[in-house]
């Protein structure tokens, strides 16, 4: 149910538009499209940064891996 | 307002999701590419390596000079590897291609060898590391080794090199003497294999070693408990 949608059957009032959006508010679609971007960023950020840090501190089958020790303490 | 966290809420369950999946594809689905990897290197090494290389009948010869050993270039494969108990294979059932280099991306092929370390049958230590949980996990079973259990390498030129387990301790990461020039003092030949302690973390290693045997031996490896890991 959309939040503009009025409980009870009432009169939704002035927020109602026929775009989904507020009155002078960003269009929903528009709205629907940045939050696309946004994950999308969130996915590459993810993907080329978070995960292979991620691996480096938890698949390294190597010697030699000098964290400092306050950092091992938070290796899994 | 609402909206608002609403839509933080969503983004969230979306970012949850990716993290899960991409926990999935670590655990089981690198694995997959590691396969391909092997496959490729296993093509690699029937046409870089002389005659049939895989012979675990093949008279091990220690007299072939050093220089025809060529630098290998980092992701390549440097070395074929397998463990024997009573002949029959143990850690893996298949033949574990070794590649050259340590690095997290080479060590998606397979299997690394640490290039300041030794080459195999070199009078010091030749270290190997390898994934114990993901990408293959050619290591997972490295735990199950015990003294008489043998590990065989064979080199580009075709040689086959024999080590005998000798033990295995659990280390933590900055431990380097373990892949140090003569790591147990014995002033052995020695095979080191690296790999995450324990399986799913990397907190520690898990770390084995063997010394290099003159010729084959028959396994005397038997049945029975294994003694505990001892940490150091």
């Amino acid at each position: 149910m959309a939040d503009n949608d009025a409980p009870n059957g009432d009169d939704p009032g002035p927020r109602a538009d026929p775009d989904g959006g507020g009155r002078g508010g960003i269009p929903r679609w528009v709205k629907a499209i940045l939050l696309l971007v946004v994950i999308a960023v969130a996915v590459v950020v993810l993907f080329t940064t978070v995960f292979p840090w991620v691996e480096e501190r938890t698949q390294d089958p190597t010697m030699g891996t000098m964290l400092t020790p306050w950092l091992a303490y938070l290796r899994f | 307002m609402a909206r608002v966290i609403r839509t933080i809420g969503w983004t969230l369950i979306v970012l949850g999701v990716v993290v899960l999946l991409y926990v999935v594809y670590l655990l089981w689905f690198t694995g997959f590419e590691t396969q391909r990897e092997q496959r490729d290197l296993a093509d690699e090494w029937s046409l870089t390596v002389p005659d049939d290389p895989i012979d675990h009948d093949r008279e091990v010869d220690r007299e072939a000079p050093e220089e025809d050993d060529e630098p290998v270039d980092v992701g390549d494969a440097y070395a074929a590897l397998w463990f024997e108990r009573d002949g029959e294979p143990i850690v893996s059932d298949d033949v574990i291609y070794v590649v050259e280099g340590v690095d997290l991306p080479t060590l998606r092929r397979g299997p690394g060898h640490y290039p300041e370390s030794d080459r195999p049958g070199g009078e010091g230590n030749f270290a190997i590391a390898g994934h114990r949980t993901t990408y293959g996990a050619p290591f997972w079973s490295l735990d199950v080794l015990e003294p008489g259990d043998t590990i065989h390498v064979i080199d580009r030129q075709g040689r086959e090199w024999v080590y005998a387990y000798v033990e295995q301790r659990i280390v933590q990461p900055t431990e380097l003497w373990v892949v140090g020039e003569d790591p147990l003092g014995s002033g052995a030949p020695m095979i080191t294999l690296t790999t995450c302690h324990p399986r799913y973390s990397d907190a520690q290693r898990l770390i084995a070693w063997g010394e290099l045997l003159d010729d084959p031996i028959e396994s005397t490896a038997e049945g029975g408990e294994r003694d505990e890991i001892p940490e150091s």
